[in-house]
């Protein structure tokens, strides 16, 4: 099984690297290359849970499991559906 | 420093034939609208609008003037509601930071909400304001044309949510937002979340009525409307309460200090007119040209992606394409050379050479990114320009790939 793992914690906020940016450009790329399963770690204020469900879904992508390892930080692992 | 500009400019020469299609960074200014401004440098209205005397009160004359042809354009029952600065980029700070600087401590709340595309004349202002009074700002994604999803959005805001901006059109790559349905989920979320959107690339192509859409404040820019250069507005609700950033004088405007500049207001009402004359024909007529270009570029150069939506979700006047395996600050110098003036994706900001945010966004790779090219087109481009540039891109691409290192 295919895994990509995605860290967008750390990354600095400057006008290309937001996490955000980071994600929407990344994830097309990973739904071509065929990962079978994303693990993103990230931080809740950034993206709440609930929209980076949905967005992943726009990708094929459906979460699975979902853990918050600390204050606001959630590690969604999500698997791809055809 | 101006010896080298010189230099390169004898150097580079002037071609033949040119076509100018830079118009998202600045354009060139129609004689109408020259010859409107004209007379406000030297021969009527040159005083100070807001002193009562003849010559201040000819000026105020034209600033009022400016003000009621811009409010009836955008719906405005008020056109005191409406901001004269000297850009679009100023417009969208006093937006932004106007209005978290008065509500900085009124308990309303301390998140903004922007898309992840806006011009960095949103994103800038918010984020400054987030280190300096502890707001925070949020990012909302879009997808691969662009388009907020109203659903997803849905989840970032809420109670705490005190302001909400998204641009009306894309000022990279056209995506024209589903703006009614984005506002009817944030004020349907949050009544009390006061909604901006930046309306500087919509305005005089997409109909506009902030009351039926229900808007809270809108920013409209004069060099994108073959206006000058210099000039912005910013239309503020009657009960959205703003403090101005910048400091000073006060004149006719309670919001932004010093002397409005009438000669250039005067022009920018001039080309309100103009474009608000024959709307629907002329946004025709330019979509016609952008859809030749666009399937012209496709049909003729392989290798090319379509940043933005096709189609009527696209804003009539833009064409945004990657070229693979070529870099888009070499190609638009390729095509300076040829008369055919444009503009390039690799600017986050135009002295550093970071691929441009918005592409990232979309899921542009860095190398699509960089690759881009930006073709802005209006009523002044005849088919005869659209026939010139089909006929040089692809000669001008095909140089560039062969000495390319990408392969």
């Amino acid at each position: 099984m295919k895994v990509k793992e995605l860290d967008l914690r750390y990354i600095p906020a400057s006008c290309t690297s937001h996490p955000i940016i980071k994600l929407s450009n990344l994830l097309p790329s990973i739904a071509s290359e065929g990962f079978d399963e994303i693990r993103i770690i990230f931080r809740e204020e950034d993206i709440p849970e609930n929209a980076m469900k949905l967005f992943l879904s726009k990708y094929n992508y459906f979460v699975e499991e979902v853990k918050r390892i600390s204050e606001g930080i959630i590690l969604m692992i999500a698997r791809k559906r055809d | 420093m101006s010896r080298k500009v010189k230099e390169l400019l004898e150097s580079h020469g002037i071609p033949q034939k040119e076509v100018y299609f830079d118009l998202e960074n600045s354009g060139f200014v129609p004689d109408e609208v020259v010859e409107a401004m004209i007379p406000y440098f030297n021969k009527k209205g040159f005083g100070h609008p807001s002193i009562t005397h003849r010559v201040g009160w000819e000026a105020l004359e034209v600033v009022y003037e400016a003000k009621e042809l811009v409010a009836k354009t955008l719906g405005i029952r008020n056109p005191e509601n409406i901001v004269f600065t000297h850009s679009g980029t100023e417009a969208n700070n006093l937006a932004i930071l106007g209005f978290l600087l008065k509500n900085r401590d009124k308990g309303r709340g301390k998140k903004v909400v922007v898309s992840a595309i806006e011009h960095l004349s949103i994103i800038f202002p918010a984020r400054f304001a987030s280190e300096l009074f502890g707001f925070k700002v949020v990012l909302v994604p879009v997808d691969r044309e662009g388009f907020v999803d109203p659903e997803i959005l849905k989840y970032y805001v809420d109670k705490d949510t005190i302001l909400v901006s998204i641009q009306m059109v894309n000022h990279e790559i056209g995506t024209i937002q589903r703006i009614k349905d984005i506002i009817d989920i944030v004020k349907s979320t949050n009544p009390d979340a006061v909604f901006h959107t930046d309306a500087a690339d919509a305005y005089s192509w997409i109909p506009i009525d902030v009351e039926k859409l229900d808007i809270d404040m809108l920013t409209i820019s004069g060099h994108k409307i073959h206006g000058p250069r210099g000039v912005g507005a910013l239309y503020v609700r009657e009960d959205v309460e703003l403090e101005s950033p910048l400091k000073g004088q006060l004149s006719v405007e309670k919001l932004w200090p010093g002397v409005e500049n009438v000669p250039l207001i005067a022009g920018f009402k001039k080309a309100v007119e103009i474009m608000f004359s024959n709307f629907d024909y002329r946004v025709n007529y330019v979509k016609n040209l952008r859809d030749k270009l666009m399937k012209g570029i496709l049909d003729r150069v392989p290798e090319v992606l379509v940043n933005g939506p096709m189609g009527d979700m696209r804003v009539a006047n833009n064409v945004n394409l990657s070229f693979l395996r070529v870099e888009g600050e070499a190609l638009t110098v390729e095509l300076s050379l040829h008369g055919i003036y444009v503009s390039s994706g690799s600017a986050c900001s135009s002295r550093v050479l970071e691929p441009s945010h918005v592409l990232l966004a979309i899921g542009r790779k860095h190398e699509e990114a960089h690759g881009s090219i930006l073709f802005k087109l209006s009523h002044y481009h005849r088919e005869e320009d659209i026939d010139y540039t089909l006929d040089t891109v692809p000669k001008a691409v095909e140089r560039l790939r062969k000495i390319s290192a990408w392969r």
